[in-house]
């Protein structure tokens, strides 16, 4: 009769412990998620070939280091010319949309050979431009077209482990281009791209840290404009989040969309690494999981880490 | 009494199923990837994993063949001077570009400088420069890497820089009053 007791509070017991782990996941705010290793986000600055294999062999090699490792990497080539035939790097270089492909089909293959025989480990690579200039539908057009598509083609038929993704670093300022230029390019390119994502990570400044009532931000967007550019379509959202402001106005869009179109899924944080006062990739992972998390309706696992 | 066993067992059991089940909808609720979006995600995991029968080169093999493809590309070639750009290799939101120079360094060794002229935003609820300086960086060559020499504050600037000379050893910018400020290349500072 004792051991039959003992067995019923020991099943008793069980019970009890599997209640106390089951509360235990479902508690969002109890640990923030394990930051996975950062990635090299990049300011391209030259249409050299050779420097974009031995960045991708570079992330690679680290990404091998430590597999399973899935990461999400930005090559961003700066704003298009206003020709629409490339776009002007950040040392003031022009590079046509054939070099750009060319040189994110380099990077993929260093990333590729550089994983050696680590054969799990992948990459997302998002191909990107920015929202200054004055950018159009037809550059959208021919960001799918002419650097996108080419490139992803290249890749998937000359190595894996990566996928090709389209990205813009969209801002809300009237200096980078009026409203309705970015929502035309991201509109275009959504059409036009025959695979892949168009990864947002931009920002969200102006925007409201303590209301998702589609209130305004800077220059004339709302949070409604936000959220297109960041979550319709193919779009996806991996957010500036450089400050403490920035995760509380990106919350408010993920708000927004719960509310009144559809919730956002965020690939993860970009910072800075501590650049003037900025996020380090752990500050800014703790404090936009948080921030998410406290929400409510936006709590969320994340996916990636990217330093730029 | 031998049935309080499986009966607390099952209770057990369907306990920690139960809230299973309940986190697991929990998160699919949560989840907001729709059908379209999700299709994108299903193929690119597909494309990703597709080729994992190629063989791949060996990391010398594969430097090798890019050093022969990058021998066909013809060298970058830059002109020094003022140029137009409205980002610098560094986010706005520390940062606003106004336009940038480049140009041989000074100490002549064969290197490049790219100088990026504009203020830093501050609070990056704002939308302009509240004071100007100029973002400093130079490269081996223009097909390396840039390495970053610093942010350099003209201390008594009004609003971003704009840059409106330069002659390989010192460059001129105005604020947004048009008052001028020089700076020194070989000693990165305001003189």
């Amino acid at each position: 009769m004792a051991m039959m007791a003992r067995r019923i509070s020991a099943a008793i017991a069980a019970s009890c412990l599997l209640l106390g782990v089951a509360v235990a996941t479902a508690d969002p705010a109890s640990a923030v998620q394990s930051k996975p290793r950062t990635s090299v986000s990049r300011y391209v600055t030259t249409s050299s070939t050779s420097t974009a294999y031995n960045w991708g062999c570079a992330q690679g090699t680290a990404d091998a280091a430590t597999p399973i490792q899935d990461s999400e990497v930005i090559l961003d080539f700066g704003s298009q010319l206003s020709s629409n035939t490339g776009a002007t790097a950040f040392s003031g270089t022009d590079i046509t949309y054939a070099q750009i492909a060319a040189f994110a089909e380099q990077y993929a293959r260093g990333y590729w050979i550089c994983t050696g025989s680590d054969t799990t480990s992948t990459l997302h690579l998002a191909i990107g431009t920015n929202s200054s200039g004055s950018p159009t539908s037809a550059m959208g057009t021919s960001w799918a077209n002419s650097v996108v598509d080419p490139a992803a083609t290249w890749v998937y038929a000359n190595t894996f482990q990566v996928a090709i993704d389209g990205a813009n670093d969209i801002e809300l300022s009237s200096s980078w281009g009026s409203l309705s230029q970015p929502r035309a390019w991201v509109a275009a390119y959504d059409s036009a791209a025959n695979s892949g994502r168009m990864v947002d990570y931009g920002d969200a400044a102006g925007c409201s840290q303590t209301s998702y009532a589609n209130a305004l931000c800077n220059d004339g967007w709302h949070q409604a404009d936000v959220w297109y550019v960041s979550w319709a379509s193919r779009n996806w959202p991996l957010p500036e989040v450089y400050y403490s402001s920035q995760s509380k106005q990106w919350t408010e869009i993920c708000l927004y969309g719960y509310h009144y179109q559809t919730r956002l899924s965020f690939d993860g944080p970009l910072t800075q690494a501590g650049y003037g006062g900025t996020y380090t990739a752990a500050q800014g992972w703790s404090t936009f999981w948080t921030d998410l998390s406290n929400s409510g309706a936006c709590a969320q696992s994340l996916l990636y880490s990217s330093d730029i | 009494m031998n049935r309080l066993i499986p009966v607390a067992a099952g209770l057990a059991l369907a306990l920690g199923v139960g809230f299973s089940v309940a986190s697991h909808a929990a998160g699919a609720a949560n989840s907001t990837v729709s059908p379209e979006k999700q299709s994108i995600l299903d193929e690119q995991q597909a494309l990703m994993s597709s080729g994992s029968g190629k063989a791949k080169p060996s990391i010398e093999d594969g430097l090798k063949e890019t050093q022969i493809l990058a021998s066909a590309q013809p060298e970058t070639k830059l002109q020094a001077g003022i140029f137009e750009i409205h980002a610098g290799p560094f986010p706005r939101a520390t940062f606003d570009v106004s336009n940038a120079w480049r140009g041989l360094s000074p100490a002549g060794d064969g290197s490049w400088l790219f100088v990026y002229a504009g203020g830093p935003l501050q609070d990056p609820s704002q939308d302009r420069a509240v004071s100007g300086g100029l973002r400093v960086f130079r490269a081996a060559t223009p097909d390396d890497d840039f390495v970053d020499l610093g942010e350099f504050d003209a201390t008594d600037a009004v609003g971003a820089l704009t840059l409106t000379a330069g002659d390989g050893k010192l460059l001129t910018a105005v604020d947004s009053s048009g008052h001028e400020f020089t700076f020194d290349l070989a000693s990165d500072r305001f003189v």
